[in-house]
């Protein structure tokens, strides 16, 4: 049998850095007060559990199991990144939106980036990780005007 | 003798407490499972004397030295069905086969068994992958992917594997419902293991508990939940698999240098080729039997002698067998014929050039027909092509097995095979039309009243292959 350690070890902090990412776009769709955000939250949280139920998939098939206890560590950070402050303390933040947003764009660029390293290294389904690809770069190209436009709302008072 | 480091042995024996662990813990969720069944099982079991009837040994790519098929096993063939029926499925019969193959484990009950893939790609199954099937106890299964199509996979087993056999599992649309099968026509793998199967009869409870699970999970996957799991077990006593033939070092070499090999003739259209020419224009043609009037039916002659023209069966292997990667697609296979004659062989490169598969108008009758076509590649003893094609009257429903041939002596640099070829070489090119022609008809016949019809067909035609030093897939 191939020697799986460091795919296994890879699969296991992508589907972490996935589920992280999901946690966090669900806490933002629950924050979020525009409409097209919440439609895109919603697909990013969609694709996000597409993404790590793929990879999970993959740590099966290599005879490892889904990162569990990691896992709920991860939604544990996730909920401690609430306590950050950003300069407010009664109300949510403005900084918050643009963070959060700044964190979904690494998350999306990380988990594109994790589908492309399997596509190169050729180990899954060329079919699969390309969907995979494609659906996280169409959702990466939306999600950035609305990040550029919250930095511009925020950061621009400092003008 | 060097000692190994103490955090080695540590390693080793938290490995082998968690396999204990895990082999606890899944054969407690088993037996529970089990007598806990809510689904009710239909069960059948039956002794049958003779050859089992239903489709068994067949080709498999790869390397063909750790294959474990039936003739390797131990006790009588089984021959296993297990059937679900979704009535609302919320999907086709190629998307749940696509949702499986992209990973068996969606269906697999976790407690007794997990598919864990050892060759080829994660997220799909193709002719030539492997997997190891790990299941409670110290025996895991190793199996490999002999055929995918977009509705089935058949899995078979390797040396190791407690069952000596194949494994096919697939799916059809039935009038708005959705059927799920899979069928297994296996003995056991060894003595030891015919014991834990035959007269101990727990291995062959737990085998039908792992596959009724897989068929419930399967069925919940489709979208309904099933209401009962059919399965009907069959035992041939005196079937002991088909003989297994090996491919020559040579053959196997050869093969490999068919792909690059060109055709050895200019490239003209055949279609009016005639004597004048120089070309020898042949037309064979056998009756298979009768099936109603209108478009081919499920399991008749039609469909019947269609898989034997497409896996070559119809060739008599005392006189020619064909070599090649069954996971090559048929169009443009290259193939490899290994003729016999007078205890020579010799190896004749072809390829496939055309596929037909359509309804044409024939004399003012609509005919239906499959089959498939290959030229001659350099090195060959004569030149041309061949047409193999399954038929049926649309309006009268009559079958035939047609072989169109046209060749003409190729330049062989050999005086001895140069003269042999000329004195004998049209007779026995005859004789491999009659005998195909023949053969068809005996096994069509064999598999219409259910027989194999092994007594004609002493021994597959087939010997597919994947050259050993094919490039692989990481």
């Amino acid at each position: 049998m191939p020697d799986r350690r460091y795919l296994r070890i890879y699969l296991s902090e992508r589907v972490l850095l996935m589920r992280g990412g999901r946690d966090l776009a669900a806490r933002m769709r629950g924050a979020a007060t525009e409409g097209d955000l919440r439609v895109l939250l919603d697909e990013v949280i969609t694709e996000l559990e597409r993404g790590s139920s793929t990879l999970t998939s993959f740590l099966r098939q290599i005879g490892a199991g889904s990162p569990r206890v990691r896992t709920w560590f991860v939604g544990l950070a996730v909920r401690v990144g609430q306590l950050k402050l950003n300069g407010r303390v009664v109300e949510r933040s403005p900084l918050s939106d643009l963070e959060e947003l700044d964190a979904l764009g690494v998350v999306i660029f990380a988990a594109t980036a994790a589908f492309t390293a399997l596509e190169d290294a050729q180990v899954a389904s060329a079919e699969v990780v390309r969907e995979r690809i494609d659906s996280l770069a169409a959702i990466a190209t939306r999600l950035e005007p609305l990040r550029r436009a919250s930095a511009e709302h925020v950061l621009g008072q400092a003008r | 003798m060097t000692r190994r480091p103490a955090a080695d042995e540590v390693l080793d024996t938290f490995v082998q407490i968690r396999s204990l662990a895990r082999w606890g813990g899944g054969l407690s969720i088993a037996a529970w499972r089990y007598v806990t069944r809510t689904v009710p099982i239909d069960r059948v079991e039956e002794t049958v004397a003779g050859d089992d009837p239903g489709p068994a040994d067949r080709p498999v790519p790869g390397d063909q030295a750790n294959l474990q098929p039936r003739s390797r096993g131990a006790g009588p063939a089984m021959r296993r069905h297990y059937r679900v029926s979704v009535e609302n499925p919320r999907m086709t019969a190629a998307d749940l086969m696509t949702s499986i193959c992209r990973d068996p484990n969606v269906a697999s009950p976790f407690e007794v068994a997990r598919f864990v893939k050892t060759s080829g790609r994660l997220g799909e199954m193709i002719a030539g992958d492997e997997y190891l099937v790990w299941m409670l106890g110290p025996w895991n299964g190793p199996v490999r992917v002999a055929e995918r199509t977009s509705t089935s996979f058949r899995l078979a087993t390797l040396t190791g594997h407690m069952e000596a056999g194949e494994i096919e599992f697939r799916a059809r649309d039935d009038a708005g419902r959705l059927v799920f099968e899979i069928e297994s026509a296996a003995r056991s793998g060894s003595p030891a293991f015919w014991l834990f199967y035959g007269p101990l009869w727990v291995a062959k409870e737990g085998q039908l508990h792992m596959w009724a699970s897989f068929c419930e999970r399967v069925a919940r996957l489709a979208g309904d939940p099933a209401t009962v799991i059919e399965v009907r077990t069959r035992r041939f006593p005196d079937d002991r698999g088909a003989p297994v033939n090996r491919i020559s070092r040579r053959a196997r070499r050869v093969l490999t240098t068919l792909k690059d090999r060109p055709i050895n003739f200019e490239d003209e259209s055949l279609e009016e080729a005639s004597p004048d020419d120089g070309w020898v224009v042949d037309d064979h043609c056998t009756s298979l039997g009768q099936e109603p009037v209108g478009p081919p039916s499920d399991g008749g002659p039609f469909a019947i002698a269609r898989g034997l023209v497409r896996d070559y069966e119809f060739a008599d292997p005392a006189l020619i067998r064909a070599i090649y990667d069954p996971s090559e697609p048929l169009a443009n296979r290259s193939m490899l014929l290994e003729g016999r004659f007078l205890g020579l062989r010799f190896l004749l490169g072809v390829r496939v050039v055309r596929i037909v598969d359509d309804v044409v108008e024939r004399n003012g009758c609509f005919v239906r027909r499959w089959g498939w076509s290959y030229r001659t590649l350099k090195g060959h003893l004569e030149t041309g092509q061949m047409d193999f094609e399954v038929v049926k009257w649309l309006d009268t429903g009559e079958v035939e097995f047609r072989i169109h041939a046209v060749s003409r002596p190729a330049r062989i640099p050999n005086p001895v095979v140069r003269a042999g070829f000329r004195l004998l070489g049209r007779r026995l090119q005859l004789r491999f039309a009659r005998v195909a022609g023949e053969r068809m008809r005996h096994l069509v016949e064999a598999r219409l009243a259910g027989t194999t019809g092994r007594h004609h067909a002493p021994a597959p035609a087939v010997h597919p292959v994947v050259p050993r030093d094919a490039p692989t897939r990481a």
